[in-house]
C-alpha cells in the first residue's frame, strides 16, 4: 500500500507556512503582489509631487522674495479662504465644467442619436464627428483663435450675413470669453461623450422600440421612455467624466485668453499655474493645486459611486 | 346572424429582401376568435409575415385587412393589432403595472381608467400582486404573462404571438400552453401565434398553417393537417412520416392501384389527400405514420404489409421505437407498444390499413 507522507501539522517540508501561502494566494497579499508594480509606478509619477505639493503648501517660496522662504504652517491655507481670486477662480471653474458638460452631453447625444441608425457612409458618419478628438487640444485652441478673431474670423464673417448681429470680438469682450472658451472645449471633448453614447444606444434591444411604436409611441415618446431611461447609467457616468475634464480643463483657456481679459476667464487651473509661473509664489500655487485636486477627489468619488451602483446592478442597463 | 368579416385577411402578401423572396403570395382568412399558428421551420418567413401584419415590415405586394378594414398602408402605431415578442420586450426600467399600461397611457386613457385596466388584466392572467415589481424581479412564466397583459391592454382586434414560448424550460412551456389557450377562450380573441414546434402548434390550435419557404403549404385544423398531409413536406414536418415513392397504375372504381416496394398497393381514392386526382403513370408518395404500423400480418382485406429486418430498437418507457430495413434499402420508422415487440425480433412483418395511410401526388 502506497501512503503520502505529510508532516504532523499538515504542512510540506520546505514550504511556506499554510496561513502566509494562503494570504498570497488566496488573501488579499495576492491583490497587494498584482497590483505593485502599478502602484510603484504611480507612487512614483503622481504619489511623490503630491506629497511635494502638500509640502510646498506649507512653507512660503517664492522667487519675487527668496530670502523670506521658510515654513509658514497653514498661512496659505488662511490666505486662500479670504482670497477673493481664487473664489472667483473657482467659480469660473464651476461655470466652465456646467457649460462643457451641458454643451458636450447634448451635442454628443444629438450626434449618436442621428449617426446611430445610419447604414450609408455610417464610417463617414461618425468619423465626422470623432475628428475632434483625433486634434491636439493646442492645436483645437489656435484653430478657434483664428474663428474668433474680431477682424477676420470666420465667425464674424458669417455673422455678417445675419440682419441686425455686428461682428464681435469673442475673446476680448468679459461678457463673452468664457462662453466662446466653453465651445471650443464642447467641440474638444464632445467626441468622448458621443462613442459612450453610440455604444448605450446600440446596446438598447430594437424590440423595446418596436414594442413601443406599436404601442402608439411617437418619436419624441420612444426617447422620453425608452432612450433616456435606457442611458441613464451611461449618461451619469458621462456627466461625470466631463465635471472632471471640464474642472481640469487648461491648454484651451491658457492658449486663447491666458485668463484674460482682465481674469474674467481664469480658472482655477490657470490661476494656479498663473500664480507659479508669472506671479512665481510656488508656495501659494500649490495650495491652489491642493484646492483643485480636493475638488476633482469629490468628483471622481462620485464616478466609483455611479460605477458601483452599476456593479450592483442598481445602475440601469449599460 | 354570423359575423362573416375575418378579424385578419390576407391577400396575395408579398414580401423579398433583395433575390430572397421570404413571402411569396401569402393568402389567408382568420375569423374573429380563432387561435391559429403559423407553424414551419426557421427562415420559412413566418415571423415577417407577423411583422407584415403588424406594421413592423411593409409587404411588396398584397393588401392586409383587419375587420374588414385595409390597414396595408397604415403606420404600426395606427393598427388595431398589438404584438407578443419572443424575448417579451418589457421594459426593464418600468414596473409591471407601467409596462402594461404604457399603451394605454399611450392611447389618451385617463390614469384612472389605466390603472383600472392594469388591475383587470393581472387578475385576468393570475399575477394580481406583481404590479410594483420590476421584470427582472419576474421569472420567465411571469414576464410571458405580463407581456401577453401588455399587448391585450389597448384590447386590440388580434394578438400577434412571435415563439413567445421559445425562451422557456419544457414544463413551464408546457404550462403555458395551456395558460394561453386558457386566456385566448376567457377573452375570444383572435390569436396568430408563430413557432416552429409542431407539438405546441398541435395543442393549442384551431388552425394550423403550415408554412416552407415563403408559402403556405397547408391550412387546416391540427388534426387533418396530421391525417392528411397534402405535400411531402408537411407530411415529414408535422410529426413523423415513413415516405413511399410510388408510381399509379390505374386509377378505377374508388380504387388506385399502385406500384409501392416491388409490390402493388390497393388504396381508396378518397385517401389521395393532394392535387386534382391521380391517373395511371402519375407518380406519388404513400405517406404512413409510424403508429399506423402494427407488428403481425392479420387475415384482414384493406392492408398493406411490410417485411424487414429489424435494425434498431429504441425504448421510451410507454413506447418503443423500431427501425425496419426493407429489401429494397428502405428504412420504415414504426411507433409500438412494448408489449407488441417480441425481445430479439430480427425480422418482423407490420402493416398498416388503407385508411390510415395518405397518397400525396408528385408535382
Amino acid at each position: 500500500m502506497t501512503t503520502l507522507s505529510h508532516s504532523q501539522d499538515g504542512k510540506r517540508p520546505g514550504n511556506p507556512p499554510g496561513r502566509l501561502r494562503r494570504f498570497m494566494t488566496e488573501g488579499p497579499g495576492f491583490a497587494v503582489l498584482m497590483l505593485l508594480p502599478a502602484l510603484l509606478v504611480l507612487g512614483f509619477v503622481i504619489g511623490l509631487p503630491m506629497i511635494k505639493a502638500v509640502i510646498l503648501s506649507f512653507d512660503t517660496i517664492t522667487l519675487r522674495r527668496p530670502a523670506a522662504a521658510g515654513t509658514i504652517g497653514l498661512h496659505n491655507y488662511s490666505r486662500l479662504l479670504s482670497d477673493p481670486d481664487a473664489w472667483g477662480a473657482v467659480l469660473r471653474s464651476a461655470l466652465y465644467m456646467l457649460g462643457t458638460v451641458a454643451g458636450s452631453v447634448s451635442l454628443a447625444l444629438g450626434a449618436a442619436l442621428l449617426t446611430h441608425r445610419v447604414i450609408r457612409l455610417r464610417a463617414l458618419a461618425r468619423l465626422t464627428f470623432l475628428l475632434p478628438w483625433t486634434v491636439p487640444a493646442v492645436v483645437t485652441a489656435l484653430v478657434w483663435g483664428v474663428m474668433y478673431d474680431g477682424n477676420f474670423g470666420v465667425i464674424n464673417r458669417l455673422l455678417d450675413v445675419v440682419p441686425f448681429v455686428s461682428g464681435h470680438d469673442w475673446l476680448i469682450d468679459r461678457q463673452t470669453a468664457l462662453f466662446a472658451l466653453i465651445i471650443a472645449q464642447v467641440w474638444n471633448e464632445f467626441p468622448v461623450a458621443y462613442i459612450f453614447f453610440l455604444a448605450g444606444l446600440h446596446s438598447i434591444p430594437e424590440e423595446l422600440y418596436e414594442a413601443a411604436k406599436i404601442d402608439r409611441a411617437g418619436a419624441f415618446a420612444q426617447f422620453r421612455f425608452i432612450t433616456l431611461p435606457q442611458l441613464r447609467y451611461i449618461i451619469a457616468v458621462i456627466v461625470i467624466l466631463l465635471m472632471i475634464l471640464g474642472f481640469k480643463a487648461f491648454p484651451i483657456i491658457f492658449i486663447l485668453t491666458g485668463g484674460g481679459p482682465a481674469g474674467a476667464t481664469e480658472t482655477l487651473t490657470v490661476l494656479t499655474y498663473n500664480t507659479a509661473f508669472r506671479s512665481l509664489d510656488f508656495s501659494y500655487s500649490a495650495t491652489l493645486g491642493i484646492l483643485a485636486v480636493l475638488v476633482s477627489l469629490v468628483l471622481v468619488l462620485g464616478y466609483l459611486r455611479v460605477m458601483a451602483r452599476a456593479d450592483t446592478g442598481k445602475g440601469g442597463a449599460v | 346572424m354570423t359575423d362573416t368579416v375575418p378579424a385578419i385577411e390576407l391577400r396575395n402578401i408579398s414580401k423579398a429582401y433583395g433575390a430572397l423572396r421570404v413571402i411569396d403570395d401569402v393568402s389567408l382568412r382568420v375569423d374573429k376568435g380563432v387561435f391559429i399558428t403559423l407553424l414551419g421551420p426557421s427562415g420559412c418567413g413566418k415571423s415577417t409575415l407577423l411583422r407584415t401584419i403588424v406594421g413592423l415590415s411593409q409587404p411588396d405586394s398584397g393588401a392586409i385587412l383587419v375587420d374588414g378594414q385595409d390597414i396595408t398602408q397604415a403606420a404600426a402605431h395606427n393598427r388595431p393589432v398589438k404584438m407578443v415578442f419572443q424575448d417579451y420586450a418589457l421594459f426593464p426600467h418600468m414596473t409591471v403595472a407601467q409596462n402594461i399600461g404604457f399603451g394605454c397611457e399611450m392611447q389618451g386613457m385617463s390614469r384612472a381608467a389605466t390603472a383600472e385596466r392594469c388591475r383587470e388584466l393581472l387578475e385576468l392572467i393570475r399575477l394580481p400582486d406583481l404590479g410594483g415589481r420590476y421584470p427582472d424581479a419576474l421569472s420567465g412564466g411571469q414576464r410571458q404573462r405580463i407581456a401577453l397583459a401588455r399587448a391585450l391592454a389597448p384590447d386590440p382586434a388580434a394578438l400577434l404571438l412571435d415563439e413567445p414560448l421559445g425562451a422557456l424550460d419544457l414544463k413551464l412551456r408546457q404550462d403555458m400552453q395551456r395558460e394561453l389557450k386558457s386566456i385566448q377562450r376567457r377573452t375570444q380573441k383572435t390569436f396568430v401565434f408563430v413557432t416552429h414546434d409542431q407539438e405546441e402548434a398541435m395543442s393549442m390550435s384551431d388552425l394550423v398553417a403550415v408554412m416552407n419557404k415563403g408559402r403556405i403549404e397547408q391550412l387546416d385544423t391540427p388534426q387533418n393537417i396530421y391525417a392528411n398531409p397534402v405535400s411531402e413536406f408537411v407530411a415529414s414536418f408535422v410529426g413523423a412520416a415513413n415516405l413511399f415513392p410510388a408510381r399509379v397504375a390505374a386509377v378505377e372504381g374508388g380504387k388506385a392501384r399502385l406500384e409501392v416496394e416491388g409490390s402493388e398497393w390497393v388504396v381508396p381514392t378518397h385517401r389521395i389527400t393532394s392535387g386534382d386526382g391521380l391517373k395511371a403513370g402519375d407518380g406519388a408518395t404513400v405517406v404512413i405514420r409510424p403508429e399506423a404500423l402494427t407488428a403481425g400480418a392479420s387475415r384482414a382485406t384493406n392492408r398493406i404489409r411490410l417485411t424487414g429486418k429489424v435494425t434498431e430498437q429504441t425504448f421510451f418507457g410507454d413506447r418503443v421505437h423500431l427501425h425496419l430495413s426493407l429489401a429494397s434499402g428502405q428504412s420504415v420508422l414504426i411507433d409500438a407498444r412494448p408489449q407488441a415487440v417480441q425481445a430479439g425480433t430480427e425480422e418482423m412483418t407490420v402493416e398498416c390499413a388503407t385508411e390510415d395511410l395518405a397518397v400525396i401526388a408528385n408535382g
